[in-house]
């Protein structure tokens, strides 16, 4: 892990005011971290914990109330480092009259890319975010997902060093959420930092290196991702089917250790991967599908090991 | 139509546009202090401010934070220039086109069918709406010119002022500057996009509306598409004595007319500058049954008559026109210039030489009249020099005109003793050769047929300029002879050309006012005053567009199109004569506390306040007050340069460049930079994500 700061936040206040310049928020209270070259770095907390005003802080959107805000080495509000920066924001804010094309065109325009770049570029993120088939249709009859998808597209159309990614995963189908957490990884082993806040704490668990949780704007846990949520007081073993005697006799080496078992249990798979798996055989076997008996209609634990390959009858 | 234009000055419209951007510098400095204390984060706004006083008051207190306050001014003026300066031409092109295309996928289009609809219909109501050919070209054009106008600011309006504002409101525009994009080429980027759209909507119409008037002008009128360009001299009259005055006024209270009295020695006197033989216009006329073409003088007259009999109104009154070049006259007026050589100017009018040269000999100028001594005996002989001087000069005439120059040059000199010395030569040549001088130095005058005033319709003249003829005295044995007179050769002198027309009846008066008569050159074709009246509209778009995306920067959609609607009305309308009488100090009873004083009192507008301490703080808090308007009356742009644009083409007239498109090109330009800064600025100061 490289230890070079890419975002230097120091003591970083924001307090929302009224028309009348009365406080009306206290929004952050003085947020002090380091973001590090080619690490992603995972801005946790629940609503209204100051992530998304961090992030705006971060790209001159906001002005800080106090603090110091330093972005590949520029000021926040220095319109060059912007060349280096892609951003997602949390709704994608993109021109709805445009289609695919025409907006990574636009954007690409802005960076003042040549016109061949522009269209190599636009061409390997549409087919990179999978809007291949609707690339010439308005972004206005696009569903959120594919929104999120021409979002993402745009943020990355300038091959930035710096990505700022607002719940990146929101609005994706499971699919899509994988993608994009694949997506942020290459990014990472790419060399590039990525900064992604998002509630979604699993997401976030999955890609990043290091993770800030934020609550009421105050910074409260920062840290190695590995480190912080290890238990030291705690020793979980990963065996294949024990006996019933072989776990009464590992209980009895416990208890001549002074410890004791906690549960004994058979671990379950999540639901992203049983849900990834189930589209993987899906789309390797078409046809098959789950047929449920009267009894099974409304039990919510049928498997798919009492479907039937209608391919095959 | 106006056509007592004001003759534009660019250069006090530069120092107008220096003084507004002046007065603006001075707000962007006050808001780029608050650009360093929000951006900073070290200070609140107030702070700075309270720190920037404390820190004079109270002698370096808080020094650090009023350092940091200065500083932060100089970093905001000095991204500001970096801005503006290092925009960049394809990003602005690229946020251009974004907006054209938003334009247009909004609708904007449409007003195409508005346009369609008006121009499909509008024919049936004009047809044949005057029996007047002139007329009947002036409702077309005017109808063309109006609906265009009216349709394209409406659009540029709404569009502009409500662009920004959507943008920042659905906050397309957050992605937008998270890119390497300068607050600054939002903005132009923004203007770049309305023009597009304006300059295409406006070229589709201009071409439908030419074609459409072309079309749908009566055949008997389509001779009167055209564009006159008329050469204006200055009017001056002269008094029923013939000495230099004013007109009669016949009772009118409108003052535009001044009026000759017939059978007498007044005149009303155009002089134009600038005549050469290219004010001609070519001609065909059947010659030896040829078709020859020749070159005319054309004049244009438009009198109005005004009868003291009674009797049949439809009665004639006849005008008689002189072409005259008044030598003996002029260097009367400039010797009589001189300090106690007032008297010589009647006597050299009349030809009296010899009284002249009694007169100029008793002259003892001082020293403090040198000055205008130098310059009346300079002037004498540039005026005569071209009847003394040449193929037929003689010892004598160049003697004269060596001894006026001799008198110039002691006086310029400042040598009392010299100047008295050739002044006393100048006299005594002027006695000696009296008679030669009196038939070299005369006042030419020809003069064409008389002609009777057509009231309210124009009056053609034709002038062959070779066709006078006068009887001159022959310089070396003084017999009268007749001679041809060529109007460019022995008229014009240096470009100038002096007009007299005089009333012929007695107990009758022809009024004349300066556009009454003009010299009318070659006409243009009508297209060219036409894309000139387009260019016009275009102007007046443009600077609706930049009006309402600066406002846009800063107030929301419904403001802004009402503050720049606002500031369409008032700057094109009479409200602005009316600011302009009130920050003069012209207007009767006072300002606003003045005005309610006198309302609640009953007094007369012309009655003096009784002298006070309230009538001082009246008067004191309506002259802040007046202060106020004359700053907004500075800053509102002036619209009727405009509005004069569209006033030519219905009129037959050429749109004019120095009258009213360069007033309109500037006050067009002068709003750009200014308002580009104030766009910047607020777009600048202003958190777009804020809550």
């Amino acid at each position: 892990m490289q230890s070079e700061p890419v975002i230097q936040i120091r003591n970083l206040t924001k307090i929302y005011r009224d028309f009348w310049g009365r406080k009306k928020v206290r929004a952050l209270n003085s947020l002090s971290l380091d973001v590090n070259k080619g690490e992603v770095f995972g801005l946790l907390g629940p609503n209204g914990s100051g992530k998304t005003t961090t992030l705006k802080l971060l790209l001159g959107l906001l002005f800080p109330t106090d603090g110091t805000i330093s972005v590949l080495g520029a000021s926040a509000s220095d319109v060059e480092k912007n060349e280096r920066i892609g951003y997602l924001p949390e709704e994608s804010y993109l021109y709805r009259f445009l289609n695919a094309e025409e907006t990574l065109d636009f954007y690409g325009r802005l960076f003042k890319m040549s016109s061949a770049d522009r269209r190599r570029r636009s061409e390997e993120l549409i087919e990179m975010v999978g809007l291949k088939d609707a690339r010439r249709r308005q972004l206005k009859e696009y569903s959120k997902g594919m929104t999120r998808r021409i979002g993402l597209a745009q943020a990355l159309i300038n091959d930035p060093d710096l990505i700022l990614l607002d719940e990146p995963t929101s609005g994706l189908d499971p699919i899509g959420t994988r993608e994009m957490k694949d997506l942020i990884i290459r990014l990472r082993d790419q060399g590039k930092t990525v900064v992604m806040c998002s509630h979604q704490l699993a997401d976030v668990q999955d890609v990043s290196d290091r993770i800030a949780i934020l609550h009421a704007g105050e910074l409260k846990v920062l840290g190695d991702v590995n480190e912080v949520l290890k238990e030291d007081e705690k020793t979980q073993l990963l065996t294949s089917r024990l006996s019933d005697e072989a776990v009464s006799e590992i209980k009895d080496v416990l208890k001549r250790h002074s410890a004791s078992m906690v549960s004994v249990d058979h671990p379950t798979s999540t639901l992203e991967d049983l849900f990834l798996k189930t589209v993987d055989e899906s789309i390797a076997r078409p046809g098959r599908r789950f047929v449920p008996d009267e009894n099974q209609a409304g039990d919510s634990a049928a498997t798919a090991e009492k479907s039937t390959d209608t391919a095959d009858s | 139509m106006s056509f007592e234009l004001p003759d534009f000055s660019l250069l006090r419209a530069f120092g107008h546009w220096a003084l507004i951007v002046g007065a603006l510098i001075g707000v962007a400095v006050l808001l780029s202090m608050m650009t360093a204390a929000l951006g900073g984060g070290q200070l609140g706004f107030l702070r700075a401010i309270g720190s920037l006083v404390r820190g004079k008051r109270q002698g370096g207190l808080p020094w650090g934070e009023v350092k940091e306050a200065y500083a932060g001014v100089f970093r905001g003026i000095r991204d500001a220039i970096v801005e503006i300066v290092g925009m960049s031409p394809r990003r602005v092109w690229a946020l251009g086109m974004l907006t054209f295309k938003e334009s247009t996928r909004r609708k904007a289009l449409l007003v195409f069918v508005i346009f369609a609809l008006l121009f499909m219909f509008g024919g049936w109501f004009l047809a044949d709406a005057n029996p007047r050919a002139d007329l009947q070209v002036k409702v077309h054009v005017s109808f063309v010119l109006t609906a265009i106008s009216w349709l394209i600011l409406p659009v540029a309006l709404l569009l502009s002022c409500w662009g920004l504002p959507e943008d920042i409101k659905q906050r397309t525009l957050h992605t937008v500057v998270t890119k390497p994009v300068r607050r600054s080429e939002v903005i132009l980027g923004r203007m770049v996009g309305y023009s597009c759209i304006g300059t295409l909507v406006l070229s589709v119409m201009g071409v439908v509306g030419y074609i459409w008037i072309v079309r749908l002008v009566p055949a008997n009128a389509q001779s009167q598409l055209v564009c006159r360009v008329p050469v204006y001299g200055n009017l001056g009259f002269l008094n029923r004595e013939g000495d230099p005055g004013t007109g009669v006024n016949v009772g009118d209270i409108w003052e535009f007319r001044q009026y000759v009295e017939g059978a007498s020695k007044a005149r009303a006197v155009w002089e134009f500058a600038g005549v050469t033989p290219k004010v001609m216009v070519t001609r065909n006329i059947q010659e030896s049954g040829e078709t020859v073409e020749v070159k005319r003088l054309l004049l244009e007259t438009r009198f109005e008559a005004f009868r003291t009999h009674k009797g049949d109104i439809k009665s004639e009154v006849f005008c008689e026109l002189f072409f005259t070049r008044n030598t003996r006259d002029q260097a009367a007026r400039a010797l009589a210039s001189c300090p106690g050589l007032a008297r010589i100017g009647g006597m050299l009018s009349d030809g009296d030489f010899r009284g002249a040269a009694i007169v100029l000999a008793e002259a003892k100028p001082t020293p403090a009249d040198f000055e205008q001594f130098e310059a009346g005996c300079r002037d004498f002989a540039n005026i005569t020099r071209p009847f003394l001087s040449g193929e037929s000069k003689s010892e004598a005439s160049e003697a004269v005109l060596q001894a006026a120059t001799d008198c110039a040059n002691a006086a310029d000199a400042g040598s009392g003793e010299k100047l008295s010395a050739s002044l006393k030569t100048f006299s005594g040549l002027l006695d000696t050769h009296a008679d030669e001088l009196s038939r070299r130095i005369f006042d030419l005058r020809v003069s064409i047929p008389a002609f009777e005033v057509q009231e309210y319709q124009l009056n053609l003249l034709e002038i062959d300029p070779a066709a006078f003829q006068a009887v001159v005295q022959d310089v070396k044995t003084g017999n009268d002879v007749e001679r041809e007179i060529d109007l460019f050769d022995d008229i014009v002198d240096n470009g100038k050309l002096r007009v007299e027309v005089s009333c012929v009846d007695s107990g009758q008066y022809v009024g004349a006012a300066r556009p009454d008569l003009f010299i009318r050159t070659p006409d243009r074709p009508f297209w060219v005053g036409f894309s000139k009246s387009i260019v016009g509209i275009w102007l007046m778009m443009e600077l609706v567009v930049i009006l309402g995306v600066t406002a846009g920067s800063l107030l929301n959609g419904p403001v802004s199109t009402f503050l720049v609607f606002g500031l369409v009305l008032v700057g094109g309308t009479g409200f602005r004569d009316f600011l302009q009488t009130i920050v003069a100090g012209q207007s009767r009873g006072g300002g606003v506390f003045e005005s309610i004083i006198r309302i609640v009192k009953h007094m007369n507008p012309t009655t003096k306040l009784e002298t006070g301490v309230l009538t001082t703080i009246v008067k004191g808090v309506d002259g802040a007050i007046t202060g106020m308007l004359w700053l907004a009356a500075q800053i509102i742009p002036d619209f009727r340069s405009f509005g004069r644009v569209l006033e030519f083409l219905p009129n037959g007239f050429d749109v004019s460049w120095s009258t009213a498109l360069l007033p309109s090109v500037t006050v067009t330009v002068g709003y750009l930079i200014p308002c580009l800064l104030v766009g910047y600025f607020c777009l600048k100061l202003r958190e777009l994500e804020q809550k």
